[in-house]
């Protein structure tokens, strides 16, 4: 799986989270919290969904490190 | 027979558009199935049938707004069977003729009744409209009423649906000079002008020589054209403006501040979360939550509506959940028997609330059954929220963000989490005291997570 393949499927996720954001304008360094102002409640959600399409798990004690796309596709890439 | 009436979905609303019917005459129905989609300022909400029964008829069409009360379907009694849907109609035309004036009037009104008889096409399309212009049973009543021909009178509504309002204006202009364009008597300057910007020469009445239609005409029809429609984002801030503006204007709110000590309830949070699958996480929103309507158990003066002169308290306990919503605005549906079931159970119902409210597919029911509010917006790191209570509700439960700081316990400085807790209560219906025994409830339970 490449990390364009990767990258694709969180966006995915992202967007059954957050339908109104434009996935395709985001940047790699775009902080998910502030910036596209997703809640905990989001960012479980959205954890749940890569946990479904890729099978990687993002404990809570994680969550310090996806705080942006680009750090999420790192730490899934790893582990996928 | 059972009316299915337009319904209030909340103390702002005062009318509502049907978008869709999701039922068609004939359908059974039980209490609780949801029968139509109705758009209101909050969005499109799915609205429920309380009634059990068999639609005979659906009296307003899709697109239509119509005010908060006005019957929307008649629902017969179980095995009654579509066939009698033509008995309503007939009943209606006699009801119509009897209290009518003339029998021209009579006619009217039944033929505007016997429209209702097909309301599941599509208004915009073919079939109704070969007999004239779109406008509702209610708009033709009033066109006769004032005598005005619907014919070649321009509809302000949603796909150019004629209004009350377009009836009422083409009364006090008089009849349109005509229909057609070339037969408008008007200057070459003021025609010019209406190009211009944008205002329909059909529109305007004219007051020169023979009616013709000056320049000065046509500047006060743009002056009087009705407003651009609005969005849906700006129309929520509206409906948003007014709930405010009637609960500060009406509700003498007191408040009071707690700051609790979250330490035992993230320690148990984490502790779950790590050998819980991550399909059944929690996130500590549901804690509070759930503290929140635990506490009202034993401070029901806090769960209650106002009834016009006093408070009546209610026996469910179903906090409303402040959503904001990303594109702007924000909702408060609620979650029924917050107090009950397990953590796991309220936080799905909580996660599929939230994502329904985002959506835009909010219950009827949802939108109205709210005992009392929750916000939370420590999210964003603000530490206190002074909130202000959502009529017709007595209560708001205000939470800033979890943050650590020194606190003292058992005379040692000491780093805790810690959270500000802020209660907005109706002083009508309690008082300080009352709410700070509350807060003090609240915060207990926040320290035997486990209990939850």
């Amino acid at each position: 799986m490449t990390s364009e393949d990767i990258r694709s499927t969180l966006l995915t996720c992202l967007s059954d989270v957050a339908p109104e954001v434009d996935t395709e304008a985001l940047e790699d360094d775009t902080d998910l919290r502030d910036e596209l102002d997703l809640d905990s409640m989001d960012i479980l959600r959205w954890v749940q969904g890569i946990h479904k399409a890729l099978g990687v798990e993002i404990p809570e004690e994680d969550y310090g490190k996806v705080v942006t796309l680009g750090d999420a596709i790192d730490y899934v890439s790893a582990r996928v | 027979m059972p009316e299915f009436v337009m319904p209030s979905l909340g103390a702002d609303m005062t009318a509502g558009t049907l978008a869709k019917w999701r039922v068609a005459v004939g359908d059974t129905v039980s209490h609780g199935d949801i029968i139509a989609e109705v758009e209101t300022d909050k969005g499109i909400i799915e609205v429920e049938v309380f009634e059990s029964g068999v639609v005979q008829e659906l009296l307003v069409r899709e697109g239509e707004k119509v005010p908060v009360g006005t019957p929307m379907a008649q629902i017969g009694e179980p095995g009654a069977g579509a066939e009698a849907g033509a008995a309503p109609v007939a009943e209606s035309v006699a009801e119509a003729g009897a209290v009518a004036e003339s029998a021209a009037e009579a006619v009217v009104v039944a033929e505007a009744r016997a429209e209702r008889v097909t309301p599941r096409r599509p208004m915009h399309r073919g079939g109704l409209l070969r007999e004239g212009p779109m406008a509702s049973p209610a708009v033709r009543r009033r066109a006769h009423e004032l005598d005005v021909s619907l014919e070649g009178l321009h509809g302000s509504g949603e796909h150019g649906r004629i209004t009350i309002e377009d009836v009422q204006h083409a009364a006090e202009v008089g009849p349109s000079p005509s229909v057609s364009r070339d037969r408008v008597r008007i200057s070459p300057y003021a025609r010019r002008i209406a190009a211009d910007r944008g205002v329909e020469i059909e529109r305007i009445r004219g007051t020169g020589p023979g009616g013709a239609i000056r320049a000065d005409d046509v500047l006060r029809a743009e002056a009087s054209r009705p407003a651009e429609p609005v969005s849906a984002a700006d129309r929520m801030q509206r409906a948003i403006a007014a709930a405010m503006t009637r609960a500060n204007d009406e509700i003498p709110h007191y408040y009071v501040e707690q700051t609790i000590d979250m330490g035992a309830a993230l320690a148990w949070l984490r502790d779950f979360n790590a050998s819980a699958s991550i399909e059944e996480r929690l996130v500590s929103g549901v804690l509070v939550l759930r503290a929140v309507a635990r506490a009202l158990r034993k401070h029901r003066s806090l769960n209650a509506t106002w009834q016009g002169v006093e408070a009546v308290p209610s026996k469910e306990i179903n906090v409303g959940l402040a959503v904001s919503l990303r594109g702007g605005g924000l909702v408060a549906p609620a979650l029924r028997n917050t107090d009950e079931g397990s953590l796991t159970e309220l936080m799905a119902r909580m996660t599929d609330l939230v994502a329904r409210a985002r959506s835009g597919t909010l219950r009827s029911s949802e939108m109205t059954a709210a005992t009392i509010t929750l916000t939370a917006l420590g999210e964003r790191g603000v530490e206190s929220v002074t909130p202000i209570i959502f009529p017709p509700q007595v209560a708001i439960v205000g939470c800033g963000a979890t943050v650590e700081r020194p606190w003292v316990v058992e005379g040692r400085v000491v780093v805790r989490p810690v959270m500000r807790v802020t209660l907005g209560a109706d002083h009508r219906v309690s008082n300080g005291h009352q709410g700070a025994r509350f807060l003090s409830t609240l915060e207990s339970l926040l320290q035997e997570p486990d209990k939850l």
